[in-house]
């Protein structure tokens, strides 16, 4: 059985419902007519209102069948956004998801009221009942019937009324859900995308997600290799020019050839000091050992910026965890250079299935979204079907929001 | 002796002007960027560059493309080009003018001053000099059907010497063996791979050439 909300609040949903019959006739009547008269200048005219109007109705009644059968419902209408009106019309002539609309408003004003008009009559029947007994004793003459029988005494009265009130009760308690269901449901089916039109949908963003992941390890290689290129193994060829001048001259000359050894030990420990930094460039040894939390905080606290820390990151596989852990460092590492912010929060707690971090100052704002570093972050961040979002207005202050399924 | 260097990287190119110096050899100008070694080279007209193969502005292979621009605008003009990794491809597209006057090492060979410092003097007079690293995936490397697979493993072993800017008598030492003995190998290679006669100095570099084209 698929899950739905609760009673209460599938008897709100009706009721709201219920409520939008007159828009939705009305607007299902406009619709027609414009189309209708779409060869006239008048139906353009109709429609650039009605359509939008049936599209809010229409969003509306989706997120109320989403919070019933607790399931996401999803439309894609073609973007018409900066079109001049005769274009828009035709476009929204050719998305099938505009007739789709169209289609649940005749559905929703027949099938769907109905529905939603059973299960509120079922569940005002007790109260029925009750009303009825109360009408009884005052009025005998005018509510003496029931069910076609003629009730004279007062323990028939009480009797009906209370066979009314528990037969109406369990009617509608056993009959709320699946009521809902079927009303909901055929609401989904027609604002919703089809099965097919969301494994679509699913593959384009996996498409893109893969895209943007490939990109992000491929510039990450090119990276590393850059950095060793330039750092490592350059210092390392100066060592052994030093070396080897050095060994030359070590008779002629020794007070050169020892310099140039002096030089070399400097050389060797610049090196190392740059494999360590490629090193953490890969996988940071405190991610290694420490874990998450530890390893933000690490990086924290290299920066010359007070922190409020708060840390609570659920076990997450070790590609996640450094995902979410690089994205952090990109943060950080953008707050140090550019923000000049004196204070700071980060926060990564588990939130419903997913990982939830914060990462904000009080700084200048105006960060720079196309520069490579954030672009890489959600290019990681994608491959798990993590989002990014900045908020980085000019003035401050900029609240970096990563958010990742780890269900 | 009249060098220009061309190294993005500070650190090696006083290294090299270092080394260069202490040797006699007069460093004119240095670049860290392949426009400005382009200039340099067309100024000072040197008697030898020594060319990084990976240097800005796009930090791929501009330094290689300038020492080939550079030996076409002056044919066999001698160019040592250094590199962090070799590969056979660009010791091929060097030596394809077949003029000679080619060296192509990694920069660690460097170290080895004594060494080095041959090499350029090598490579000045228009000789070959290739990295024994290029020359080893050479070896390992023996097509079938190719003119290579004429060759005896010992003239294979001796060509190898020769790409590595060895001298018939710096070979026969390696090999222990007289340098007359070497010069039979060096004929027989040369008439082997087809090599018109002429001097002694081109054939070296058309068999190399027909060792890295195989």
């Amino acid at each position: 059985m698929q899950p739905t909300a609760g009673r209460p609040q599938i008897m709100l949903a009706h009721a709201v419902a219920v409520l939008l019959f007159g828009p939705t006739v009305a607007l299902l009547v406009l619709g027609v007519v414009g189309t209708a008269l779409t060869p006239l200048g008048i139906g353009v005219l109709l429609l650039l209102g009605v359509v939008p109007a049936t599209r809010l109705l229409a969003t509306g009644q989706r997120s109320m069948a989403q919070e019933i059968l607790q399931r996401p419902i999803v439309q894609d209408y073609v973007d018409t956004q900066g079109l001049g009106p005769i274009t828009r019309v035709q476009r929204w002539a050719k998305d099938p998801a505009r007739w789709r609309d169209l289609l649940w408003e005749l559905s929703s004003i027949t099938i769907g009221f109905t529905l939603s008009v059973l299960s509120i009559a079922l569940f005002l029947y007790p109260l029925w009942s009750i009303v009825w007994f109360g009408l009884w004793k005052g009025l005998p003459d005018a509510f003496s019937d029931a069910y076609g029988t003629h009730i004279t005494t007062t323990g028939q009265a009480i009797l009906t009324a209370v066979a009314g009130v528990i037969v109406g009760s369990v009617l509608w308690w056993f009959t709320v859900k699946p009521i809902a269901r079927w009303r909901f449901g055929l609401d989904a089916f027609l604002l919703g995308l089809s099965r097919q039109a969301v494994l679509a949908r699913r593959v384009r963003e996996v498409t893109t997600s893969r895209a943007l992941g490939a990109d992000a390890a491929a510039a990450e290689l090119r990276r590393i290799e850059r950095d060793l290129h330039d750092g490592a193994q350059a210092r390392l060829v100066a060592l052994g020019m030093n070396l080897g001048l050095a060994a030359e001259l070590i008779e002629k000359d020794p007070e050169a050839a020892r310099q140039l050894l002096l030089e070399a030990r400097d050389n060797s420990g610049d090196a190392l000091q740059d494999i360590r930094s490629v090193v953490r460039g890969i996988h940071p040894p405190v991610l290694a050992d420490r874990g998450l939390a530890d390893a933000i905080r690490a990086v924290a606290v290299d920066l010359p910026i007070d922190f409020d820390l708060d840390l609570r990151p659920p076990a997450i596989s070790a590609p996640l965890e450094s995902a979410i852990y690089f994205g952090v460092a990109e943060c950080l590492a953008n707050m140090g250079k550019h923000s000049r912010a004196t204070s700071g929060w980060v926060s990564l707690a588990p939130r419903d299935d997913a990982i939830q971090v914060e990462v904000g100052d009080n700084g200048i704002g105006g960060a720079d979204l196309s520069g490579s570093g954030l672009r890489g972050v959600a290019g990681r961040l994608a491959v798990f079907d993590g989002t990014m979002e900045v908020s980085s207005p000019p003035g401050g202050p900029t609240i970096v929001t990563m958010e990742v399924p780890c269900g | 002796m009249r060098v220009v260097i061309g190294e993005d990287h500070a650190l090696l190119r006083d290294g090299l002007a270092r080394i260069l110096r202490a040797h006699d050899i007069e460093v004119v100008a240095t670049a860290d960027n392949a426009p400005s070694l382009v200039r340099a080279l067309r100024e000072h007209a040197p008697d030898l560059a020594i060319v990084d193969v990976r240097m800005p502005p796009t930090l791929t292979d501009e330094g290689l493309r300038v020492a080939i621009d550079a030996r076409r605008e002056r044919p066999a003009f001698p160019v040592l080009v250094l590199s962090q990794y070799v590969e056979n491809l660009y010791a091929r597209e060097l030596l394809e003018d077949g003029a000679g006057g080619v060296g192509y090492l990694l920069k660690d060979r460097v170290s080895d001053v004594g060494a080095f410092i041959q090499a350029v003097h090598q490579v000045a007079t228009g000789g070959t000099v290739l990295d024994p690293e290029v020359v080893r995936h050479l070896i390992a490397r023996r097509p079938q059907g190719s003119r290579m697979e004429r060759l005896t493993d010992r003239e294979r072993e001796v060509l190898g010497l020769m790409a590595q800017g060895r001298s018939n008598a710096a070979i026969a030492a390696a090999l222990f063996v007289t340098e007359k003995a070497i010069s039979k190998h060096t004929n027989a290679i040369f008439s082997k791979l087809d090599l018109p006669v002429s001097a002694d100095d081109n054939r070296r570099v058309l068999a190399v050439l027909a060792y890295l084209n195989d």
